[in-house]
């Protein structure tokens, strides 16, 4: 069963890999506005989303 | 600043928040950059070894992503597939940054990532992740 945390960590994961298409130089608008969906739905800034994306998949190593 | 960086900028709400903080360790792409100069086999290296690191850390994601869609334990074909990979993503991300450190050693460069990493390769996976945070910070 899905639980609130899990999809927490889908959504933090998902903002991560559109962020990170700025890397490539290939984000879109329609990329920009997923992810400030995302933000909204998480309640969190930019930055804390970053710092749990970096401790999530570092744990992951 | 690209104009698909516009389009980001002028889509995501609360702009400040993307601002660069003190809290994070930024220099250390400034300081690659400055140590590799203005010599072009140097500047490819790295933009190779920064290549591979994201790579790295998107094979990272994708599989943890992956492992969160799956249900009762049930490893899905993609995760599966992602999982296989990412031991040669891993290797080819070691590999690129012992080269890169090789090639600023033999120019009198000073890069001591392969004395300090040794054979452990979690080390170097974390010096990947920390390599593609700072990059993705600067936006």
């Amino acid at each position: 069963m899905e639980t609130p945390n899990t999809t927490k960590k889908e959504n933090i994961l998902e903002y991560f890999k559109l962020h990170s298409k700025h890397l490539d130089g290939d984000i879109t608008e329609e990329d920009a506005n997923k992810m400030n969906l995302i933000k909204e739905s998480l309640h969190l800034t930019h930055n804390e989303i970053m710092e749990e994306a970096e401790d999530f998949i570092n744990s992951k190593i | 600043m690209s104009p698909k960086y516009h389009i980001l900028f002028d889509a995501i709400d609360h702009i400040d928040e993307l601002k660069i903080t003190d809290q994070y360790d930024l220099k250390i792409i400034d300081e690659l950059e400055m140590a590799v100069g203005d010599n072009e086999d140097l500047q490819e290296l790295l933009q190779e070894m920064l290549n591979a690191c994201l790579n790295y850390t998107r094979t990272v994601a994708n599989m943890s992503y992956e492992a969160l869609l799956c249900k009762d334990g049930i490893k899905s074909d993609e995760y599966r597939r992602i999982s296989e990979g990412r031991g040669r993503v891993h290797n080819h991300t070691i590999s690129q940054i012992k080269i890169f450190c090789r090639w600023m050693n033999k120019l009198d460069r000073e890069c001591n990532l392969t004395e300090e990493f040794g054979e452990n390769r979690a080390a170097y996976g974390r010096y990947a992740l920390k390599i593609t945070f700072s990059r993705l910070r600067r936006f």
